[in-house]
């Protein structure tokens, strides 16, 4: 796998925040709407995956560097997202970022780059929906994956260890509410104590690599 | 996987792949003779009914949407037609309409993606969708693009695509405007062509010799391929209300499978639900394109060999995109998008048909709009028993094989009927004794 990009082409990476509007599993998307100001995305892409508008919004604040963000709510979002009929300008670099739980502090980052024969084996034997890594793997086998793909685990509290627990939204009133026309805003405000703490240094080790290669 | 113990082998499908949920296979064999064959489902009870009870019934499209990730829709519609039919609404022909429409999404996204990445690798010798791609990625990429599809009109008009938030009780929050739905039609008649293609492939594939002798039950309507309303028939005779459903068909417990087994009440037997069925009792009903494929592909009900499933899902994917289109082209929005009503102390029943099979649900209400009780009726756990049934007789053709291909085989036959356990928890690990 070629890791580095021509230099005599645009970079356009695909960053992922897989995820929900609830607790913990929120983190992807969290980071992913931090990132956008940081790299200076105006807006990002969280509404149906067919919305090319919400979902395309890209910074030309650095040359020779453009950013798509998006959140994405399973693994099958991002096989389609990858499709080249969706975008026939293909993108160079692929940032996945996804909560999980495991050993070790939370707010830690892990990273995997593919391809990582650890994701082989996380597979799992097979359901309707697509795990990441047979999603990932499938994108292989189809020639949709960009140049580089990096994965990045951000540890949360094992659900059982610390309920999410500060500033819930207020409940909706109606479940007309949480109609479509009112989910443009997504409110991110589900996070436990200790991970909420953390996002500062989650994104303070995230951005850097969303910029690597970038001089 | 194997075990011989005395006069007993023993074969065991630890996880069942391929399928939704949590289940396994336990197959035990004294003397050369089947004793037991026990769908053993693991995955634990979800309690959704009890969940219902004392909540708003505006609650309930929503909360039962999160029974299943790949057949949210059947559980929105059969819920909304249940409790509509208990406060007594009478919805308008353009909600209706608008409903199909959405019950097409889901059949789209949920057969396309069993036909081609559960279901073909099977017949064409691979162990899935990822080996499959390798070979032939052209079936895995067409089985993305019909599904991404589905998935994009559910988008549209529930809001996601996943557990969508935008049915109501009495219609929609919210209608899709004219030009929101048109910008469909182009690669919804594209995705027909896709269906069709399949379909003939599909039609050419080596079927295993294995008729049974199914009781198959589906809705019927007068004028509609079988969805979102109609009378309960059986090709036994049987013909009744939805409502009456309970009066007819029971489940049970059974000691080995955390979900409930059904059985019809006339004959104390399993029966079969999903598109098998719904071809036999409705072939006439079926689109006119996907009727002229049937005939080219010389699929003719009645059909009763249970491997035939993936052509009869296709069949049904050509039919879902040819109506979706037909809805799109002629789609007007409902107005009001959403029928008003009172609350009244009442019960109803409803039943509607999901990728996989007839799914009824029974709601009690108070004067206050929240709900007493709950009852829900997968269609998974209505085919265990047949599943089962099945299992027992397709057997002796594949036991003289080594353990590990009985297995296999035994996959094979229950990948055919769609199965989603997680909505039957409301399923695999195979063990065969042999003796």
């Amino acid at each position: 796998m070629n890791l580095k990009p021509a230099e005599d082409r645009l970079r356009k990476t695909l960053v992922v925040g897989l995820g929900s509007i609830h607790g913990d599993d929120s983190i992807g998307w969290v980071i992913t709407d931090r990132l956008a100001k940081r790299l200076d995305v105006a807006r990002i892409g969280c509404g149906p995956s067919h919305d090319r508008t919400q979902a395309r919004e890209e910074s030309a604040s650095i040359p020779g560097q453009q950013w798509v963000l998006g959140q994405l709510a399973s693994p099958a979002e991002l096989l389609d997202r990858l499709d080249p009929a969706e975008c026939p300008d293909r993108f160079t670099d692929l940032i996945v970022i996804d909560a999980c739980v495991g050993s070790g502090k939370v707010g830690e980052v892990l990273r995997w780059d593919w391809p990582d024969r650890d994701w082989e084996t996380r597979r799992t034997s097979g359901t309707h929906d697509l795990s990441l890594a047979l999603a990932l793997e499938l994108a292989e086998r189809l020639g949709r994956l960009p140049q580089r793909l990096t994965i990045l685990g951000v540890l949360i509290p094992h659900p059982r260890e610390e309920p999410a627990a500060v500033q819930w939204p207020a409940p909706p009133t109606g479940i007309a509410a949480a109609a479509p026309a009112a989910r443009t805003a997504v409110p991110f405000s589900g996070l436990s104590t200790a991970l909420a703490a953390a996002v500062p240094d989650i994104l303070s080790r995230i951005e850097p690599i969303c910029r690597e290669g970038i001089g | 996987m194997s075990e011989h113990q005395g006069q007993t082998r023993s074969i065991r499908v630890e996880a069942m792949t391929r399928v939704e949920g949590e289940g396994g296979l336990d197959i035990r064999l004294l003397d050369g003779r089947i004793e037991q064959v026990n769908l053993n489902i693991f995955e634990p009870p979800r309690f959704f009914e009890a969940f219902l009870r004392g909540r708003p019934l505006e609650d309930v499209p929503d909360i039962t949407a999160r029974i299943c990730g790949i057949c949210p829709v059947a559980y929105q519609m059969s819920s909304v037609h249940a409790l509509e039919a208990a406060l007594g609404v009478e919805i308008s022909p353009e909600i209706r309409r608008l409903r199909r429409l959405l019950y097409c999404g889901e059949w789209i996204e949920s057969h396309a993606l069993h036909v081609h990445m559960l279901n073909l690798p099977d017949f064409l010798g691979f162990d899935g969708a990822l080996e499959m791609a390798q070979a032939h990625p052209e079936r895995v990429e067409r089985g993305l693009q019909i599904r991404k599809l589905g998935n994009q009109l559910l988008d549209r008009l529930g809001g996601r695509a996943i557990h969508p938030i935008n049915v109501a009780v009495g219609g929609f929050y919210r209608a899709p405007t004219r030009g929101e739905l048109s910008e469909f039609v182009k690669p919804f008649e594209a995705g027909l062509r896709l269906a069709e293609e399949a379909t003939r492939e599909i039609a050419t594939l080596d079927f295993p010799v294995f008729d049974q002798a199914y009781d198959l039950v589906a809705l019927v309507h007068p004028d509609e391929y079988p969805m979102n309303e109609g009378r309960i028939e059986s090709c036994d005779g049987l013909s009744i209300a939805a409502d009456e459903f309970p009066n007819h068909f029971v489940e049970q417990q059974v000691p080995h499978s955390t979900a409930m087994q059904a059985i019809r009440l006339e004959t104390g037997k399993p029966y079969l639900l999903g598109p098998l069925a719904r071809i036999q009792l409705a072939f006439e009903r079926l689109a006119p394109e996907a009727r002229r494929l049937a005939d080219e592909v010389r699929f003719q009900p009645p059909c009763r060999n249970p491997f035939y499933g993936i052509l009869a899902r296709s069949l049904e994917l050509v039919h879902a995109f040819a109506e979706a289109i037909d809805i799109l082209k002629t789609y007007t929005p409902p107005r009001p998008p959403r029928i008003a009503y009172a609350y009244r102390e009442a019960v109803g029943g409803a039943a509607t048909e999901a990728p996989r099979g007839l799914l009824y649900h029974g709601y009690g209400i108070a004067a206050d709009g929240k709900v007493t009780h709950a009852n829900i009726v997968p269609p998974t756990s209505q085919n265990q028993g047949q599943i089962e049934a099945d299992l027992r007789d397709y057997l002796p053709q594949v036991l003289s094989l080594p353990d590990r291909e009985v297995a296999d085989a035994c996959e094979k036959l229950v990948r055919c009927y769609d199965p989603c356990i997680s909505c039957s928890t409301h399923f695999l690990r195979v063990r065969i004794d042999r003796g």
